[in-house]
């Protein structure tokens, strides 16, 4: 059994007398300590996936299976307790708290967690030492992702879900912050999950998986993902 | 513009809690100060008309046998323009079935008479040849029910005399009447008033003889020289000159006008500061949400004009609508709840509710305020081209507490208090508005509780602890014989001689009660240390706020005139105490005596219970008046004024609830995607909940620091400015008061942070995060 698993999810909404199905009988699996990239083109579904995988959503039919769990059967409480400690959301915009410095972004997270990591240590690993009572507005693209990663990683949650974590950014700084993401799927054993439009990222994942109008394109596996640093975009 | 004016309908929608907040915030406030001033401005016009329309006296003098020869003189005077004598005396109405007597007073009428003249309401032209009609003052008619053409006796020592009523009049010499000095509030079963012909006069008494004489005087006439001037004209048998503003009747007006300007005032300040400092808030805040949108009407082709427009409707549609409605409602609901009140003591024909240009002067303010704050919150998109504005305002939030330059203090703070000092401090405004909701609250709702408070107080102190007496018998022209009786009869006694009296000292003068007290122990007397005061020891003691009046201290020395007399003394203050009523000066029946004047009481103070029939037989008892009954009137009275009272604290607790729901959900608004981001991160519902609790404590916990002495403060002025000059009410709130109205604010502030609690689990966290503006 995979450590995340979707069995034909389908998501609607409903706009007006339209049901619009922003995921259209979704299946398919993800492993821990993997690198997974989901691509797509805008509105193919891959935020709403995320979004039903991490818990911030429910889905409309079909079954989600995270580490034996069925989160779909899930009361507030328990989606509430299942986020706290299994998931790790970084955002395209970040989402920090502005009048918090970056260290007690961070820590805010990791207090969350019963088996949260050294927040000190983490932000050392981000290269945010320098940086740890800088506000959010102080601090530079690269930098508030670094923290949103950092804040993420923090709780050592078993699923990180990345939206877009490069969009805001320009690709330098794009890179770095990959690179982070993919060596904390293989150091902590997470499962790493990107969503991204951008194709040159696909190269680097373990997994990639194509979403196109709501459904799986394909689902392609890559034994030897390329370095992100070799990757151009 | 169609679709601007759209925008404008569905954003109204969309935030509706706000705009109806600052709706009820314009509502509220105008509607508190026009309810006010349509009563005040009201009374003022209306007894304006009909000091005119009865050629009102501009002053009054009092003197024995005065002949037409004085008449001449003093009309001669240079600023004299016309003066007319009458004879003035007092009378029972002969009436078995009365428990009570009740007291008319006569004044003759002759067809010269052109000032002060009464106003017939009901009735006939009074015959000035006529022996047996009289003029009656219709409220005391009506209480004994008399009507037109009824028969009725009245007694004066021991003669009787039946009249025929030809009409029922009022007159402005007695919109506001006690009878006596024993009374505060007019008793108008008890007190009233008559007009007879010289003829009637002549019949009933077998002599006329003039005793008062009223005078028109030329605006530009000095008190002072008419008093000089009076003394020379009429001489040996002069007593006493009232200018019209210090005649009992037209000084109350005065007084009940500006004690009411005064209530509105302070209450109406209070409340129009808070309200237009949440209206800046909400509407400020309210488009400080729309810069994007600005930024994109901007980049579609609407010039700054049009959006300047499109955003001053929000704050002209709410603030119009909400001032214009409160000036209408104030008016309709708050002025007759208040006018009610002024009934119970004043007499007047006829009553309006008048607002004045003021009012509409609020509304206008308050309108300009709206929409400035409107627009100076567009203008901070509208300066910017619109790829600047269109990026949103970057979150501010780096700003430090002012906490953290203590870090032994902020070292120990828990990560949640952090949060709230420093989102505190990023939104200054929000939060000290927010502490400002609380000290407002909690002063007018302190102020509502404390005023009822002080009047139960002060009439409790007056009539369990200063009165010590069950009775007290009203005397006229006591003879020895009766002294006598009375002594026989009662057990436990004091005598007492009252008397209005102008008390003056070098700077000032004011009126009040003199009060002579033989001894006895039925007035208790108390000082500003509450200590007990022996006045047979002490000599003479003034009340505390005549005391503040006059800016008399322990031991200065003052004057006494007692009006209606010769007579003048000069003291000195030997204690100052506290007498809610009367106010005025106690002074030793011994200590009197060594003035060099003459004890002649004028009422009996009686301990015993019950007493009262036996002393039907005593002629020089004219009148009793129980305790119990001069309480009930006091109660009445105080009930009425509660009216007003129960309103404004209804008033307060929808301003605070108001204030602070409005400033929840504004808060609410604003941390929208921080609590997304908590809830994403996995912070429980409570967690986010008690957040939101605790920073409504702190605000609550700094409000009530600050607030509660503020409001017992404006609690001390209030009741100090807004209390009768003849009955002070002394300041004073109950635990239980206090209580109530704080938990009020501590309910409605707790009840605010739960709502938005609850309001939590509408988070949509995906929509809150995907994009950021």
């Amino acid at each position: 059994m995979s450590f995340i698993e979707i069995k034909n999810v389908t998501k609607s909404y409903k706009s007006g007398e339209l049901i619009i199905n922003a995921l259209d009988n979704v299946s398919l699996e993800i492993e821990r300590g993997s690198f997974t990239v989901i691509l797509g083109p805008s509105g193919s579904g891959k935020s709403t996936l995320l979004n039903l995988i991490g818990g911030m959503d429910r889905p409309t039919a079909g079954e989600i299976i995270i580490d034996s769990l069925q989160i779909e059967t899930l009361n507030e409480n328990q989606l509430t307790r299942f986020r706290r400690l299994d998931i790790g959301f970084v955002f395209q915009f970040y989402n920090l708290i502005p009048n918090l410095t970056a260290f007690e972004n961070v820590d805010i997270a990791s207090r969350l967690s019963n088996r949260a990591l050294n927040t000190k240590e983490i932000l050392n690993i981000m290269g945010l030492m320098d940086r740890l009572k800088n506000f959010p507005a102080q601090l530079s693209g690269g930098e508030q992702q670094r923290v949103s990663i950092a804040r993420a990683l923090c709780k050592n949650p078993k699923i990180m879900l990345c939206d877009e974590p490069t969009g805001a950014l320009d690709s330098e700084t794009g890179k770095n912050v990959l690179v982070t993401l993919q060596k904390m799927a293989k150091e902590y054993d997470n499962a790493v999950i990107v969503v991204t439009h951008n194709a040159a990222i696909a190269p680097t994942a373990n997994r990639l998986i194509e979403l196109k109008d709501g459904r799986v394109q394909c689902v392609t596996d890559n034994p030897s993902p390329e370095l992100i640093e070799k990757v151009v975009w | 513009m169609k679709y601007l004016f759209i925008k404008t309908y569905r954003d109204i929608t969309k935030n509706w809690i706000q705009f109806l907040a600052v709706f009820i915030m314009a509502v509220l406030s105008v509607g508190i100060y026009s309810g006010m001033e349509g009563v005040w401005n009201g009374l003022d016009n209306v007894v304006s008309d009909y000091y005119e329309q009865a050629n009102i006296a501009d002053a009054w003098i009092y003197s024995k046998d005065i002949t037409q020869n004085e008449m001449d003189d003093a009309e001669n005077l240079e600023y004299v323009t016309n003066i007319s004598m009458s004879m003035s005396f007092s009378s029972l109405l002969v009436d078995e079935d009365e428990e009570e007597n009740s007291n008319v007073k006569l004044r003759t009428l002759n067809e010269y008479d052109t000032i002060s003249i009464p106003l017939l309401q009901e009735g006939n032209e009074l015959s000035y040849n006529s022996i047996d009609s009289i003029w009656l003052d219709s409220t005391f008619a009506s209480e004994h029910n008399i009507e037109v053409g009824s028969k009725f006796t009245l007694s004066y020592q021991t003669i009787t005399k039946e009249f025929v009523v030809a009409g029922l009049v009022l007159n402005s010499e007695y919109i506001y009447y006690t009878g006596s000095t024993t009374e505060i509030v007019p008793n108008h079963s008890r007190y009233g008033y008559g007009y007879i012909s010289e003829e009637a006069a002549k019949d009933f008494l077998g002599t006329l003889v003039y005793n008062e004489a009223r005078v028109e005087l030329k605006p530009d006439y000095n008190e002072e020289t008419l008093v000089n001037d009076a003394e020379n004209i009429f001489g040996e048998s002069y007593f006493d000159t009232i200018v019209k503003d210090d005649m009992p009747s037209t000084n109350q007006i005065i007084k009940e006008i500006s004690q009411m300007k005064m209530m509105a005032q302070m209450f109406s300040v209070v409340f129009i500061l808070l309200a237009l400092l949440t209206m800046y808030t909400t509407m400020s805040r309210l488009i400080s949400t729309q810069t994007v949108t600005i930024g994109l009407l901007k980049a579609l082709g609407f010039c700054n004009k049009s959006l300047r427009l499109h955003y001053s409707l929000y704050g002209a549609f709410i603030s119009i609508s909400g001032g214009l409605l409160g000036s209408v409602l104030g008016p309709a609901i708050l002025s007759p709840a208040v006018m009610r009140v002024k009934k119970a003591t004043l007499t007047l024909s006829q009553w309006e509710i008048q607002i004045s240009s003021t009012t509409y002067l609020i509304v206008l303010l308050i309108i300009i305020i709206c929409i400035t704050s409107c627009i100076y919150a567009a203008q901070k998109g509208l300066k910017e081209m619109p790829a600047i504005t269109m990026r949103g305002v970057a979150p501010s939030g780096s700003g430090k507490s002012l906490l953290e330059l203590f870090p032994p203090i902020w070292k120990h703070l828990s990560f949640e208090w952090r949060w709230i000092f420093r989102d505190m401090n990023r939104a200054k405004v929000r939060t000290l508005i927010g502490i400002i909701g609380v000290i407002g609250g909690l002063t007018l709702i302190i102020a509502g509780f404390g005023f009822k408070d002080s009047i139960k107080y002060s009439n409790d102190y007056v009539y369990n602890t200063q009165y010590k007496y069950q009775e007290k018998l009203l005397l006229s022209n006591l003879t020895a014989e009766d002294k006598n009786e009375i002594e026989d009869i009662a057990e436990d006694y004091q005598w007492i001689y009252e008397a209005p009296a102008r008390f003056s000292t070098e700077q000032d003068e004011k009126n009040g009660l003199l009060t002579v007290l033989d001894e006895g122990e039925l007035y208790y007397f108390e000082n500003l240390n509450q200590e007990e005061i022996d006045l047979q020891t002490q000599g003479v003691l003034i009340s505390r706020k005549l005391a503040e009046k006059l800016a008399l201290e322990k031991g200065d020395a003052f004057e006494i005139h007692i009006i209606g007399t010769r007579t003048y003394l000069s003291t000195v203050a030997a204690d100052i105490i506290y007498s809610p009523a009367p106010q005025g000066i106690f002074i030793s029946k011994v200590y009197y005596e060594t003035l060099g004047v003459n004890f002649s009481p004028t009422a009996i103070l009686v301990g015993d219970n019950d007493t009262s029939n036996s002393y039907s037989d005593v002629l020089s008892v004219q009148n009793i008046v129980t305790k119990e009954t001069q309480e009930e009137n006091m109660e009445t009275m105080s009930r009425s004024v509660m009216t007003i009272i129960a309103l404004l604290i209804i008033a307060s607790i929808i301003l605070s609830i108001v204030i602070l729901y409005n400033l929840g959900t504004l808060n609410y608004i604003e941390r929208y995607r921080e609590y997304a981001t908590m809830k994403v991160l996995g912070f429980y519902r409570r967690e986010i909940r008690a957040l939101i609790l605790r920073e409504s404590c702190f605000t609550l916990l700094v409000g009530g620091i600050i607030g509660i002495p503020v409001a017992i403060v404006f609690l001390r002025q209030f009741v100090g400015i807004v209390a009768f000059e003849s009955f002070e009410w002394m300041p004073h709130l109950t635990a239980l008061s206090f209580t109530i109205a704080l938990s009020v604010i501590v309910f409605c502030s707790i009840a605010v942070a739960l709502i938005l609690g609850y309001r939590i689990k509408k988070v949509d966290m995906v929509e809150a995060l995907k994009s950021v503006e």
